[in-house]
């Protein structure tokens, strides 16, 4: 499976540490060289660790996410997300750092949520099941 | 016939460990999945603790 283009979105992780069957089976099928997350999803999971009071030495998951391919947040990158913010009237700047990631990147986004990036013109979003047919 | 002397500088032990390190050659896996990253995630966390986490992220 070819997945050099593809970007995935942070409940992708979400749902391996879940152990949802049908990601496992995608996960089992890339290698780690593969598998390409966005900065803003690595920070997520470290603010989700210190929330519920790991420390340092314990962020398992944040520290699993970060050994994938990690892609940095660009100063283009935030003033796309930033104009889309103010375009849409949103807040949740995670999921409009992502969407800009991937637009800026020319990737596709790997996701189960698409709703969450309705009014980006020209993202390509790409289900699990999409991905596994 | 008589063996050759050994040297002082001769190392069995180099042998041994010429061995063991074919051993695990043979025994490691071709590929990688990234499912193997996720070894020690799956071995310790709970999954009150994802759940914890996964709120505590804002996420569903």
């Amino acid at each position: 499976m070819s997945l050099q283009k593809y970007l995935f979105d942070t409940n992708l992780f979400i749902e391996r540490f879940r152990r949802t069957p049908k990601v496992v089976r995608l996960f089992d099928e890339l290698s780690p060289g593969q598998v390409k997350l966005s900065v803003v999803s690595y920070l997520e999971f470290v603010r989700g660790e210190v929330g519920a009071g790991r420390t340092q030495d314990a962020k398992t998951m944040a520290d699993t996410v970060g050994s994938f391919l990690i892609e940095p947040l660009t100063a283009e990158m935030g003033l796309y997300a930033g104009q889309k913010a103010l375009k849409l009237k949103r807040v949740d700047m995670n999921d409009l750092a992502i969407a800009a990631t991937t637009l800026k990147l020319k990737r596709t986004l790997v996701t189960f949520n698409t709703k969450d990036f309705v009014g980006f013109a020209g993202l390509r979003l790409i289900t699990v099941d999409e991905l596994l047919e | 016939m008589t063996s050759p002397a050994k040297s002082s500088t001769q190392k069995p032990i180099s042998l041994k460990a010429s061995k063991t390190s074919v051993k695990k050659a043979v025994k490691k896996p071709l590929k990688k999945s990234a499912n193997d990253i996720f070894a020690k995630a799956d071995a310790t966390l709970t999954r009150e603790y994802i759940e914890l986490v996964v709120e505590a992220m804002g996420r569903k």
